[in-house]
């Protein structure tokens, strides 16, 4: 009796290992996993219509946006108390691209440039 | 320091969560447009005066003006065989593919009118009837379909005259409700080949399947009813002023470029329509983002090699929008893609347009659902379109569009004045300005044209002495199924049928041919003289 009571308390070794990760570090992971899914997606779809330029830009942007994600999940583990090094620095260069990178896509206006084929309703 | 991965990981998940929650609008739609109600709009757009109809057009003898007016008289046609065997440009399978293409299909034209059942059917419902009628047009090929209530006053929906300038006579109380449906249009890609290749055939292809499925969807659906003995009437893109009438239904907005983008297929469809009397309940107009998403972008606007298209919105007879100033957008379609391919096929601002990425894929499904719910989502996916397809040379159009707006301004130089003040006009303003360009600047001048769909080719087609060879213009003697024989010009200029009419007649587009129904009198000289202008016998002729 003793000996099935232990048994079906057992966790596996890879039960053990997700439920030791962290809840922050669970939500970061999944907002990443949604990041690359949506990227890749948009990705493969540029090469898919025939655009492969659109395809090469996309592949920039998913490292611009995905990759540091993963960087902070796996590779960044400062100390707790140690003081602010490198990755702490490269860290804030992350989210400041993202944010002038976003600003950029947001706020940046839309004009009636003039086109290198002429400015339509400018000239002739 | 305290757990500096906590901070920089939960700091990444807010981030994120909060773009993805700007961009998709979730929980909450951001930056939905002003609904106007009937007396003060169509949906997102505001009119005066309740001026709904001149969100597109006049009537139809002006766009059949549009479309076909201002032709240079023309010089024998020649026959299919002459298309393939002696046209200067293009190459034998390019010409081949083209000429050939049935557009539309008259069969189902004839369909469009017709006597109505005097024992009206039992009807089960509103809502069924209007369910069942959409299932139907969907199984027939529509791919959207939505119903417009066209009010006590449908006439002002509706054409005033047919093609010929003919009055119709519409009647209020038999088209009280639109059936429209949509139905997808493929992109053809760019630029044209001048040869056997997957782009000339694509294009013709698609175009004359569309044509056939205008037809087929609005004629089907409109006998249908009409055996149940209620009015109906289809229309493909004549007589009914189609795009206003589709955002009557709920089946988009219109765009910069003038033209319906749904949120689904965006400028790729086209409508017909079929109105009615049977009762049916109404959709209603829809924001999909379209108006903001237009105001933001201005691809359009850039790559039209007629600068047709408006920069900025203003109250054009009645309704507030960019107005396409359609003289212009004329004068882009005469002087052609490229001077050696038939100058019909323009349709830049459509093939620019980030709307007309196709469906197919859901990457595309989810950027035109994400536009539709937020204004966050609209600035950054219309920045994101220049950077994916590039601002200056989207598609790798830009060759193309410097050779054209070239040859567009010398058009310009040798006399066309310009009636860009006018919305819609006669296209071509002097015919002599046309014959001076055709003749010193690409010497040997009008020589003859391809009949019906290449309107407004400036280049000369055919060689003088191709022109003067016997069989040029006529058929060969051949022998149908029935073993007789069917002179032709090997026998002899008594024997020779002379042109093959019905043959040209397949290069027309649905449009033109709208005036087959029977309201139009057989033999009637108004319309035999319409046809004789473009080459053709009027088909109620006698012995046709």
């Amino acid at each position: 009796m003793e000996m099935a009571e232990k048994e079906m308390t057992t966790v596996p070794g890879w039960a053990q290992k997700l439920f030791a990760i962290s809840w922050y570090t669970w939500f970061a992971g999944i907002t990443e996993a949604a990041l690359l899914l949506v990227f890749l997606l948009v990705t493969y779809t540029q090469f898919a219509q025939g655009e492969p330029r659109a395809g090469w830009v996309m592949i920039l942007l998913t490292i611009v946006v995905a990759a540091p994600g993963i960087w902070m999940l796996f590779g960044y583990r400062p100390q707790i108390g140690s003081k602010l090094g490198l990755p702490d620095y490269a860290l804030f260069l992350c989210f400041a691209i993202w944010v002038v990178l976003f600003g950029y896509l947001m706020f940046w206006g839309f004009q009636l440039y003039s086109g290198p084929y002429g400015s339509p309703h400018l000239t002739n | 320091m305290k757990d500096r991965r906590k901070y920089a990981l939960l700091g990444f998940f807010v981030w994120w969560t909060l773009i993805g929650a700007l961009m998709t609008g979730i929980p909450f739609r951001i930056g939905t447009a002003t609904m106007y109600p009937p007396e003060k709009g169509l949906g997102t757009i505001p009119y005066k005066d309740l001026n709904i109809a001149n969100l597109q057009r006049e009537n139809y003898n002006d766009f059949a003006s549009f479309a076909f007016g201002g032709h240079p008289k023309r010089g024998p046609y020649g026959t299919t065989f002459d298309m393939v065997n002696y046209r200067k440009s293009g190459g034998p399978f390019a010409n081949a593919s083209w000429n050939t293409m049935a557009f539309g299909s008259g069969d189902f034209i004839r369909k469009f009118y017709g006597p109505v059942n005097p024992h009206k059917v039992k009807l089960p419902g509103n809502e069924q009837v209007t369910q069942y009628l959409k299932e139907l047009a969907k199984q027939l090929g529509a791919a959207a379909v939505g119903i417009a209530d066209l009010g006590p006053d449908p006439l002002k929906w509706l054409m005033s005259t047919d093609w010929t300038g003919r009055p119709l006579h519409f009647k209020p109380e038999e088209n009280r409700y639109a059936i429209v449906a949509v139905h997808i249009e493929e992109l053809a890609d760019h630029p044209f080949s001048k040869d056997m290749s997957r782009s000339t055939l694509r294009y013709y292809t698609k175009v004359s399947q569309n044509y056939f499925y205008d037809d087929y969807i609005a004629g089907q659906l409109a006998s249908y009813i009409r055996s149940l003995g209620y009015n109906a009437i289809g229309h493909n893109n004549g007589y009914v002023r189609s795009i206003p009438v589709a955002m009557l239904a709920g089946l988009g907005e219109v765009g910069r470029n003038g033209l319906l983008l749904t949120e689904k297929w965006g400028p790729n469809v086209r409508i017909n329509t079929v109105t009615t009397d049977i009762p049916l309940i109404p959709d209603k107009p829809v924001d999909i983002g379209i108006q903001s998403v237009c105001g933001m972008c201005s691809k359009c606007y850039d790559y039209c090699p007629g600068r047709a298209v408006a920069a900025e919105k203003a109250y054009g007879y009645g309704a507030l929008k960019w107005n396409v100033n359609n003289w212009r957008c004329r004068q882009a379609i005469q002087i052609g893609m490229d001077k050696d391919i038939d100058a019909s096929t323009c349709t830049l601002c459509r093939d620019v347009c980030p709307f007309s990425k196709s469906e197919e894929f859901s990457a595309n499904r989810m950027g035109r659902w994400m536009v539709s719910r937020s204004w966050v989502a609209r600035k950054v996916l219309v920045k994101l379109d220049d950077w994916l397809y590039s601002k200056w040379n989207k598609h790798d159009l830009k060759e193309l569009i410097t050779e054209r707006r070239a040859r567009f301004k010398e058009s310009q130089k040798v006399g066309y004045v310009d009636k860009s003040d006018l919305w819609m006009t006669q296209g071509l303003s002097s015919e002599e300005a046309r014959h001076k360009y055709a003749t010193e600047i690409y010497p040997g001048g009008w020589k003859g044209g391809a009949g019906g769909a290449a309107f407004g080719d400036l280049f000369p087609l055919y060689a003088e002495a191709d022109m003067k060879r016997p069989e040029f213009g006529k058929w060969p003697t051949w022998y149908d199924i029935w073993g007789r024989k069917i002179p032709g010009y090997q026998d002899g200029e008594k024997g020779a049928p002379g042109l093959d009419f019905a043959a040209v007649e397949k290069v027309v587009p649905t449009v033109a041919l709208s005036g087959y129904g029977p309201i139009v009198p057989p033999g009637d000289p108004i319309v035999s003289q319409r046809y004789h202008a473009y080459g053709l016998l009027d088909p109620m002729t006698p012995g046709y």
